[in-house]
């Protein structure tokens, strides 16, 4: 079967600095599929998130490279019908579940909106399907939650909620942006949890968006690891993260703090790591880094 | 002279009430219930819980920067729980806070060098002439570059901004430290700096220090003891040792076990954290 997804060499950069941002980045996702997107900040990965979804800043413009959904060239397509796409088979679960939710809004109008709008499902259907989603991601009292605002519900009460709707329209491909960064650790295991099961539920392909490699161990299938905007490292996360190939893809996981192992972690990225790369960038980039 | 830096015994925080001419008024939410905890000189000490727990609070009563309605606070033997402000300011150079979010806690409209120099001549820790190369010592011990005391907060990076959280509170050379979330929402290998850095300091400065997280691989690395808070009250105590190879309480188990570990478990996203 042909992937759902496939990024060919994407290049992009911010006009107004002038600054590459992405140094053609190749991946490719199969149906049903979660791959991470990892790297540390400045990494490119949230940038490659926001391309897929055609919503990157106006001073960013990609320079090079294709996107490819089910066949299909998202860069080249026109602008009406990648509209018809997005929102509706590709979708976001968004990082902060604080900001993403429209505080004036009740949950109900916020979660029928695509229903009623790409479905064309009167407010009566869209109300039994909102009701069902907030059943599937295990909220008590759904009838309660959808008369309720943003405010009135907890962090992980409304990131269960942007799950709901990430999911309403039964789409192929969700993006999940550090879905669980702003949450306790053991609400940030149910959201994994309910990701990965609504995910098999629905045989949704994902990219997972993360800085943490103990959550890439977990919920993801495949990786790409991303520093400075380039592919470092890719392949299945769990070869990857039990033999390393990339001497940068090692240091982080040396870097991470683990409790079964008090005396490993805590081991900062070394210098020489560090300059290693970014030799490789100025070359690739034309210019220091 | 004993070696417990900070002895807390019942204490009880009660949000939500005014403070009237005798002490507090009736009614408002206890968010503590009769805390016990004990910090050594020089010691590390971890407090972890989720959102909610009373963590942060717990932190911030032990430094006296919220009103105690129960109980006892002690600091180096001596009973601070009702001091007023005034009694309180010659020991607060020697407890100092360091902040969640850097860019919530230093003044966006003051360049670094200020940020760092005037808490120390408000202590008088040094002579006016001398506070630059006690400065200059320590951004050098940080790894933070010179040119970054011209800086403005918002020119740093965040793992940098957090350095110079940690600076502000190691000049004034205190007794006792409060790292709050400190290094929740950095990279790892900005953590793991962050992290190496604090452990050097309080090893060197023969700093207590009380880390408030939720992240018990984290806690684990850094800290000798850790109390498990839960709804305002304390579910387990203990050194990292004990409690991480035979945790005793329910929560404490579900707490570790909600760590992804960098290696994959094809049990653990399936297995139950907390019952109920």
């Amino acid at each position: 079967m042909s992937p759902i997804l496939t990024i060919e060499r994407l290049s992009a950069r911010v006009q107004s600095r002038g600054q590459e941002i992405l140094s053609k980045v190749s991946l490719s996702l199969e149906r049903g599929e979660v791959r991470g997107l990892v790297g540390e900040s400045g990494a490119g990965k949230s940038t490659i998130g926001k391309a897929l979804l055609g919503i990157l800043p106006r001073d960013v413009v990609i320079t090079g490279g294709a996107i490819r959904y089910d066949g299909r060239d998202l860069l080249a397509m026109p602008a009406r019908e990648r509209r018809q796409l997005l929102g509706a088979e590709i979708t976001l679960i968004p990082q902060d579940p604080q900001t993403a939710l429209n505080p004036g809004r009740r949950i109900e109008a916020q979660l029928t909106d695509g229903l009623r709008m790409k479905r064309g499902l009167s407010s009566r259907e869209a109300h039994d399907k909102a009701l069902a989603l907030l059943e599937e991601v295990h909220i008590r009292e759904p009838q309660r939650v959808l008369a309720a605002y943003p405010h009135e519900l907890s962090g992980g009460m409304r990131q269960r909620v942007l799950i709901a709707a990430a999911f309403a329209l039964e789409p192929r491909l969700v993006i999940a942006d550090e879905p669980t960064t702003a949450l306790d650790v053991t609400v940030q295991k149910q959201i994994l949890r309910l990701i990965r099961s609504m995910q098999e539920a629905h045989g949704t392909a994902v990219i997972f968006v993360t800085h943490d490699l103990g959550v890439v161990a977990q919920i993801c299938d495949t990786v790409t690891l991303l520093y400075g905007g380039t592919v470092i490292e890719a392949g299945p996360a769990a070869d990857m993260l039990a033999n390393p190939r990339h001497a940068y893809t090692r240091a982080l996981i040396e870097a991470c703090p683990r409790y079964d192992q008090p005396d490993a972690g805590l081991h900062p990225v070394p210098d020489g790591v560090i300059s290693a790369m970014r030799r490789d960038l100025s070359q690739r980039y034309g210019r220091p880094v | 002279m004993s070696d417990v830096l900070i002895a807390c015994e019942g204490v009880e925080v009660v949000y939500g009430t005014r403070r009237q001419n005798l002490g507090l008024e009736p009614g408002g939410v206890k968010v503590l219930h009769g805390i016990d905890l004990e910090i050594r000189r020089g010691e590390s000490v971890g407090i972890v819980g989720e959102s909610g727990s009373g963590k942060s609070t717990l932190g911030r009563a032990i430094l006296r920067l919220g009103d105690v309605a129960a109980g006892s606070i002690r600091f180096a033997g001596e009973d601070i729980t009702r001091f007023s402000e005034a009694a309180m300011r010659p020991l607060r150079r020697r407890m100092q806070m360091i902040f969640q979010d850097p860019m919530a806690s230093l003044n966006p409209r003051h360049r670094i060098r200020r940020i760092l120099t005037e808490p120390m001549l408000f202590h008088r820790v040094c002579a006016a002439g001398e506070a630059g190369a006690r400065i200059k010592r320590l951004m050098d011990r940080v790894g933070l570059p010179e040119a970054a005391l011209e800086r403005y907060p918002h020119e740093l990076s965040g793992g940098q901004r957090q350095r110079v959280g940690i600076a502000r509170a190691a000049l004034l050379e205190p007794d006792f430290v409060v790292a709050d979330e400190i290094v929740s929402g950095l990279d790892v290998s900005t953590q793991a700096q962050a992290l190496n850095l604090l452990k050097g300091l309080c090893r060197d400065l023969g700093l207590a220090m009380a880390f408030i997280g939720h992240d018990l691989s984290v806690i684990r690395a850094v800290c000798d003891r850790v109390y498990v808070l839960r709804a305002g009250r304390v579910v387990e105590t203990g050194s990292c040792n004990q409690v991480f190879a035979a945790p005793s309480a329910d929560y404490t188990r579900a707490l570790i076990d909600a760590i992804p570990l960098p290696e994959p478990d094809p049990h653990w996203l399936a297995r139950e954290s907390l019952p109920g």
